[in-house]
């Protein structure tokens, strides 16, 4: 048995170090941990020693020559081997298995090959990568596989031998190879047209967002107020326009957009994108499924535009004649589960956008006002969905505070 | 200037035959339907015209029986192992006959004649008999045919010594191994799939041969190697598309002829490449994939960058429910996959 003494690695950014004095001669007896030759690197000196009892065999190196890290500098054969070095070489390839017929390089290829065996670590090399490895010389251990399952590749040398052994690599950024973990074009197979669209939109959605819903009640005693009186009025004025509670929630949200203009954002392949302009998605269900027609520019509407639009926009979804400009650019929407009772629930997003707001039913509550009377009001449960990769709880909450305020203060829906 | 003539997988085999027959006398077609009743009596009219025969299973063969008649176009009872003899001892005794297998899976009764007599003869003769039969055979998984008239066999042909097996990928590829089969003075089966009779491609008229045991390469690449046989090269050409979007450049081979594989063109790009996918539609095991992969596992081990991977059909028969079929035969998903392996250093950069 021979083992190799190789240049060590003394500091993370040791590439090389240089032979400062050889302390055995060629086929003097070495202990185990007897020094042998002394290196220095970066103005730090090393004594090497052996790495088992035997005899120095041969030296790779001599004083003052500069080696790469994991270069071989000597070999300590067995006490019993033969001293000669031409015996040595020859010997190597039967108990190897090299069967290169270069003997010198025989030699120098021992080193990754034994180590590997003793190594309780195995490592992975590709045999193009292991043959260029020997072929330089290189310490096998201290390369980071980047191949598969973690091997060595071909690759991976060459960077060692343009960089040396200190550099760090990363995944690249795009992955159009990646492959997908379900069949997508298999989603709402069998379904009507219309539905598999909704499958594969709510699939989409869910596999590529982080949602998150948070949940707050509103007092709307105010808000139904106002739309009582700015109902009257408009009727007594002979305006055909029908002032809805949801109208004003629109409104409301429009403002509060406007105001965090966060929420008002789409993410879509790697890109994120903040709105100064409000296209509002109106969920609308339809017996057989669910359309989101969109009132564009909405932040430009007056009350009366929005009531308008949204009875048009909606009763298209509805007859079927909603074409793709009405179905498409929403950057926030809105769904109402209000009429079918529902509380709180949990909106899933229209992708690409980051927020989706829930409006659930009218709720009677008995409250103790600051008067420190029992009043019943109306409250309205409200439900926000955000995409927390882009926003944060905190940021929803934010929204929900000012959604609120605005409703709470209807009359600022008009300023 | 010449506009391109494009024509379907089908036309242009027919277009081979009946070359081959106009330039050799000796040609001759002999199978089950092959003429496909010209010329009986229920197709007879009273006038003395008579409908035009079917020309095979799959209308491949039509139209040779009027140009030829029945003398060259000769269909035979539903007896393989019978015609097959005939075949074979009409190839040992002067024509240059081409034997039709309806389907490869009924290998069964056909293979006698081809194995101990058809593949022995000229090597037991000393060479003093030629044997320039050519055996057209169908193959493949994809219509819906169920597990007795899908599989993919050609690897069965290929493992007998003294057989030549040819697998078209296009028409114009399939026109010229066809005349070039025909020529062969030793057997060759000529393997078609079935999914690629509708096909059209660019084929010339004019009478034209490619070299058998000679693999095609129809993309250039430096990454990785991927070899594909039949159908399957569409399939690689696939990966390659979706590869390059990441800056990975596959080279695709087309195998043409699977047995003898073309092992310098192979082994050439592998040694460039470092990385080898062979995609085949067989059953995975002891298949021509599994043999390209030992060759080049012992010839070029030390130029291998990664393991060699087979995407191959499962060990299962075709299964009939078109879903399941759908996910037995080897498709860009898959070899991607297995790609992911082969080329994770590749995707990864240098932190700058």
């Amino acid at each position: 048995m021979s083992t190799t003494i190789l240049m060590p690695k003394l500091g993370m950014t040791m590439k090389e170090g240089t032979i400062i004095e050889w302390y055995k001669e060629v086929g003097d007896p070495v202990e185990k941990g007897e020094h042998v030759l002394m290196i220095s690197s970066e103005k730090l000196n090393q004594d090497i020693e052996a790495p088992i009892s035997g005899v120095l065999l041969t030296k790779n190196a001599n004083v003052d020559d500069e080696l790469k890290v994991g270069e071989v500098i000597g070999i300590i054969g067995g006490e019993k081997e033969n001293v000669s070095v031409e015996n040595q070489k020859v010997e190597t390839p039967a108990s190897t298995g090299v069967t290169t017929s270069e003997k010198t390089d025989v030699i120098n290829d021992r080193a990754p090959v034994k180590e590997m065996k003793n190594d309780s670590d195995r490592i992975f090399i590709t045999p193009l990568a292991r043959r260029m490895a020997i072929k330089e010389n290189l310490d096998i251990h201290a390369i980071n596989g980047t191949g598969g399952y973690g091997r060595i590749t071909k690759l991976d040398i060459q960077r060692v031998l343009e960089n040396g052994l200190d550099y760090q690599v990363e995944e690249l950024r795009e992955q159009s190879t990646q492959v997908e973990t379900f069949d997508s074009t298999a989603i709402g197979e069998g379904l009507s047209p219309i539905r598999k669209a909704i499958a594969r939109n709510m699939r989409k959605s869910l596999a590529q967002t982080a949602q998150i819903t948070l949940h707050r009640k509103v007092n709307a005693d105010r808000l139904i107020e106002f739309q009582k009186t700015l109902r009257k009025e408009a009727e007594a004025s002979q305006s055909t326009i029908k002032l809805t509670v949801t109208t004003l929630l629109a409104r409301a949200t429009v403002l509060a957009l406007q105001e965090l203009k966060k929420m008002n954002s789409i993410y879509q392949n790697g890109k994120l994108q903040e709105f100064d302009e409000v296209h509002l998605g109106i969920a609308t269900s339809l017996d057989d499924g669910l359309l989101v027609p969109v009132i564009k520019n909405a932040h430009q509407k007056t009350l009366g535009h929005l009531a308008k639009d949204l009875v048009e926009i909606t009763e298209k979804a509805r007859n079927g004649k909603a074409n793709q400009e009405i179905l498409t650019g929403s950057s926030f929407t809105i769904t109402n589960l209000g009429a079918s009772g529902i509380e709180y629930f949990t909106p899933i997003l229209n992708p690409p956008e980051t927020g989706i707001l829930g409006v659930g039913a009218f709720q009677d509550e008995l409250i103790l006002t600051d008067q420190g009377e029992v009043k019943s009001v109306k409250k309205i449960p409200l439900s926000i969905t955000v995409d927390h990769q882009i926003i944060d709880g905190a940021t929803a909450a934010e929204f929900l505070n000012i959604l609120i305020k605005y409703i709470e203060s209807p009359y600022l829906l008009v300023l | 200037m010449m506009k391109e003539r494009k024509v379907t997988f089908m036309t242009a085999i027919n277009e081979a035959m009946a070359q081959a027959m106009r330039r050799d006398e000796s040609v001759i077609l002999i199978g089950t339907d092959v003429a496909g009743g010209a010329e009986v009596d229920h197709l007879v009219h009273d006038d003395g015209r008579y409908d035009d025969a079917f020309g095979g299973v799959f209308g491949l063969s039509k139209g040779l029986v009027t140009e030829f008649g029945r003398e060259r176009i000769i269909d035979t009872p539903i007896a393989e192992h019978g015609y097959f003899g005939a075949a074979v001892g009409a190839a040992a005794t002067g024509l240059r006959p081409i034997a039709e297998l309806m389907f490869n899976d009924f290998i069964g009764f056909a293979l006698d004649p081809i194995l101990n007599q058809g593949a022995k003869m000229r090597y037991m003769f000393g060479g003093k008999a030629k044997i320039p039969l050519t055996v057209r055979t169908v193959h493949g998984a994809g219509a819906g045919a169920a597990a007795q008239h899908s599989q993919t066999l050609y690897g069965m042909f290929g493992a007998i010594a003294g057989v030549k097996v040819v697998v078209p990928s296009n028409p114009y590829d399939a026109k010229g191994l066809m005349l070039a089969a025909i020529e062969d003075d030793n057997l060759v089966v000529f393997s078609e799939d079935k999914m690629l009779y509708g096909l059209k491609g660019e084929v010339p008229e004019e009478y034209y041969t490619i070299e058998i045991g000679k693999a095609n390469i129809v993309r250039e690449g430096t990454d990785l190697t991927i070899v594909a046989i039949g159908k399957m090269v569409q399939v690689a050409q696939e990966v390659a598309q979706t590869l390059e979007k990441d800056h990975i450049q596959v080279e695709v081979i087309d195998l043409r002829t699977i047995a003898p594989w073309d092992q310098e063109t192979v082994l050439k790009s592998v040694e460039k490449t470092g990385r080898l996918i062979i995609i085949d539609e067989s059953n995975p095991h002891n298949n021509t994939a599994t043999d390209i992969a030992s060759v080049v596992v012992d010839k070029a081990f030390d130029y291998l960058d990664g393991p060699i991977k087979t995407v191959c059909a499962p060990n299962t028969p075709v299964p009939f429910a078109s879903n399941l079929e759908k996910a037995y035969i080897p498709d860009a998903k898959k070899v991607l996959k297995v790609a992911d392996e082969l080329i994770a250093d590749l995707k990864k950069v240098l932190v700058k």
